[in-house]
């Protein structure tokens, strides 16, 4: 994985039908680094990860990874540069914390063996602490022992960059601390970039490498 | 060995009564077999029987896959605007077209075809404009929408029908498993055997799926791509069992809960089977009482559906999480 690559945001402008939400942005966030990204509600935080994901699209501009735009690619292409932890609640009652890990590697079904993929899953559940947890159905976990599994399963993904909604809800402190810790460690041990959503300025100020605000339809490097 | 029970009863109750003995000879067509059990048999039994297994494991596995895709406990196969399709074909047949026909009762191929072609308009009707909404929540207003739309024509082709007409459609729309012959038969395995194939090819983006339109597509998923796969898959079995069949409620509402409830998982990889073994032998159990009782296979789907769906809603928090 090279360092060198970035999410490349260029001239991006994004709106709702009757809000701007980014007026003509440019940015580079860095693979291998912890990027967090804050806001008041309703400035377009999520929104703005969804465009970096490629699902929703810009009224003006591009979002570059390797110099190609991920507007273009399918979305099997894009499940290589780009894994996601969304808001969405998710429920799969029977399915084990180690099944929604292995569904992250869907997108290597057609290029790796079976054992590679168990071996990617299971090193997904052991970088986040979870293998006591791996037979257990997703309905008996907590709310953060399951965003921790929809992490993993990401990172399952092998993606060049996490794209990370919050990743905390429903965290307690200790949790908290171990999982920014954790995601820490990820991205310096050559691992994917990671740019996080949060309102909790404490974890920001502690974990992130790179601290983003946006505001008024801009982003802001802060500190 | 339920299945077999069913199907033995089937075959074997009815205004003449045929033993299990006699129903293997006549199956095998030795000379211990009497003309008589052949006839009911081959002519009307086997068939009825074949069609209700076929019927019922292609409207679960219907109902499945549309759970699925709308991520919507309360979905069926009906939702895509299919039945109603199929309804208002019938409808044009029987109610428009009846007049034009004179006094004759069309014959059931012309009622099956007109509902094929109904289904498969209306279904190409949705699949045209369904890669226009941005996620599955509109398209299932849009099919709602659709089937009020064509219930409406139905209804004033109905008001302005004979007495004659109207009774033709009403006893199709009844939906019975007694008119297929061994073509249609024969039809309606193909279509559940494509189903199956395009199914199958989309197994694992079903559980993907499952986790909603934003993660399936960033997971790598096609979503515009798999929402058009399920709804061929799910317009080829409702539309071939609502065109041979007529339109049969509940199983495909139905029987997927139960699937998930026996099987404790929402897993498809776990559900194919069970599913499609579940929604024949409730097609075999509504079929049998209906002719037991000589009610209408729709009045006893539904007398028996209806209780299970207010089940669901009021135990709601046991149900909900296994979609």
């Amino acid at each position: 994985m090279s360092l060198q690559t970035s999410i490349e945001l260029r001239n991006l402008s994004l709106a709702y039908p009757n809000k701007a939400l980014l007026s003509d942005v440019s940015l580079h966030v860095e693979c291998g680094v912890l990027t967090s990204l804050q806001g008041r509600n309703g400035t377009g935080k999520s929104t703005l990860l969804r465009c970096i994901a490629g699902l929703v699209k810009p009224t003006h501009g591009d979002v570059l990874i390797n110099n190609q735009s991920i507007f273009h690619l399918k979305p099997l292409d894009r499940s290589h540069l780009i894994g996601a932890l969304w808001t969405d609640k998710v429920r799969l009652p029977g399915i084990t914390l180690r099944d929604l890990v292995w569904m992250g590697t869907y997108n290597a079904r057609k290029s790796a063996t079976q054992i590679a993929l168990s071996k990617t899953t299971d090193e997904c559940i052991e970088a986040l602490n979870l293998e006591s947890l791996a037979k257990q159905p997703l309905d008996q976990l907590s709310d953060g022992e399951l965003q921790k599994a929809m992490i993993a399963r990401a990172l399952a993904q092998k993606p060049l960059f996490l794209l990370l909604d919050e990743p905390t809800t429903y965290l307690d402190y200790i949790a908290k601390e171990e999982l920014m810790s954790t995601l820490r460690t990820i991205c310096e041990k050559n691992g994917p970039g990671i740019l996080f959503t949060s309102h909790d300025l404490d974890i920001i100020s502690k974990h992130a490498q790179h601290k983003l605000e946006l505001k008024n339809g801009a982003i802001y490097p802060i500190g | 060995m339920s299945t077999l029970g069913l199907v033995v009863l089937q075959l074997g109750t009815g205004s003449v009564a045929i033993s299990p003995l006699s129903i293997w000879n006549s199956l095998l067509r030795n000379d211990l077999a009497q003309q008589t059990h052949l006839t009911i048999l081959w002519d009307s039994r086997i068939p009825r029987t074949l069609a209700g297994i076929l019927a019922g494991a292609a409207l679960a596995w219907s109902g499945m896959l549309m759970q699925t895709l709308f991520r919507n406990p309360l979905a069926g196969p009906s939702m895509l605007g299919i039945s109603s399709g199929a309804s208002l074909g019938v409808a044009l047949l029987v109610l428009g077209g009846g007049s034009a026909l004179g006094s004759d009762m069309p014959a059931f191929i012309g009622i099956a075809t007109a509902a094929f072609i109904g289904a498969f308009t209306l279904l190409a009707c949705v699949l045209l404009v369904a890669n226009r909404f941005a996620n599955e929540s509109t398209l299932l207003i849009f099919g709602i929408m659709l089937t009020f739309f064509t219930s409406a024509l139905v209804d004033a082709l109905q008001s302005r029908s004979g007495n004659e007409a109207l009774r033709s459609y009403v006893t199709w729309g009844m939906g019975s498993f007694g008119e297929c012959n061994y073509a249609e038969i024969a039809l309606l395995a193909c279509g559940i055997a494509i189903s199956l194939v395009v199914s199958y090819s989309i197994l694992p983006r079903l559980n993907l799926m499952l986790l909603g339109e934003n993660y399936a597509s960033s997971m790598g998923v096609d979503v515009k791509k798999t929402r058009v796969a399920v709804m061929i898959a799910t317009g080829l079995l409702a539309g071939c069992v609502t065109a041979f069949c007529g339109p049969i409620s509940f199983i495909g509402l139905a029987v997927p809960h139960i699937s998930r409830w026996l099987t404790q998982s929402a897993d498809h990889r776990k559900n194919v089977i069970t599913t499609l073994w579940l929604g024949a032998i409730v097609a075999l159990g509504c079929d049998w009482i209906s002719r037991l009782t000589a009610l209408p296979l729709n009045t006893i789907a539904s007398a028996l559906g209806a209780p299970f769906v207010v089940m669901l809603v009021i135990q709601w928090k046991r149900f909900r999480p296994l979609i």
